[in-house]
């Protein structure tokens, strides 16, 4: 009797500690384990106070549809036209990316260009990125609706953008 | 210089410095929140844009008042 009740309490006190360090091993594993991703998302929610999104809003009201850089570029459209026009460095740094053929066309069909240009100025309160590359492949869009062939479309429009960087650096 | 500034009227540019005071307050903001989540080298990028805009600034207000 008192053989089976010896046996009884060994075969528990063996099953607690088996239990307890099966506990420490998994929460030793989790503690090792990258925070997942609902963990995560509670800290950046956190991060964002009443104050700081009443500041981030109020800053959102503030800035215009397009910021500085998007106004440079307006600023710069609007100086390459000028130069289409009369003349001077600017026009002279459109040209000296051209081709003969092309640089024949661009000055015999500067009212084409002009018009996608006016369509770019436009575009640029929607775009939403605005890097050499997205400029040159609008107004290389552009051109060809205005009429301009592809043959001179996309050289006019990779050397206006490159001007437009050029201005605004 | 931007270049552009040889080619605009001190109205424009005096447009420019506000729009730049507008968007430098962005990136500080942005800086301030987000800086240990940004690696070493974009928090170099944006604290060297951080600093050409402060200067920027600068220099166009300074034009702007020995034009007026």
């Amino acid at each position: 009797m008192l053989k089976k009740l010896f046996c009884g309490v060994l075969a528990g006190v063996i099953a607690f500690s088996s239990f307890s360090m099966l506990g420490n091993t998994s929460a030793k594993a989790a503690s090792n384990l990258p925070p997942s991703p609902v963990v995560q998302k509670e800290k950046s929610e956190t991060t964002y106070s009443p104050s700081s999104l009443s500041a981030q809003s109020s800053i959102e009201s503030e800035v215009q549809p397009y910021g500085a850089k998007g106004f440079m570029v307006k600023l710069a459209i609007q100086t390459i036209k000028v130069a289409i026009d009369k003349g001077g460095s600017v026009l002279n740094y459109i040209i000296k990316w051209f081709d003969k053929d092309t640089a024949s066309y661009f000055t015999k069909n500067k009212s084409k260009v002009i018009k996608a240009l006016n369509q770019l100025e436009d575009w640029i309160d929607d775009a939403s990125d605005l890097t050499q590359s997205t400029i040159k492949t609008k107004l290389n869009s552009l051109l060809r609706s205005a009429g301009v062939p592809s043959t001179y479309s996309l050289s006019i429009a990779d050397a206006i953008a490159r001007t437009i960087t050029w201005l605004i650096l | 210089m931007r270049k552009i500034y040889e080619y605009i009227s001190i109205d424009e540019k005096k447009e420019v410095v506000e729009k730049l005071k507008a968007d430098l307050k962005e990136l500080e903001q942005e800086i301030n929140q987000n800086k240990d989540s940004f690696s070493k080298f974009v928090c170099e990028i944006l604290y060297s844009t951080r600093d050409k805009w402060r200067l920027e600034i600068e220099e166009l207000e300074n034009e702007i008042k020995a034009n007026s």
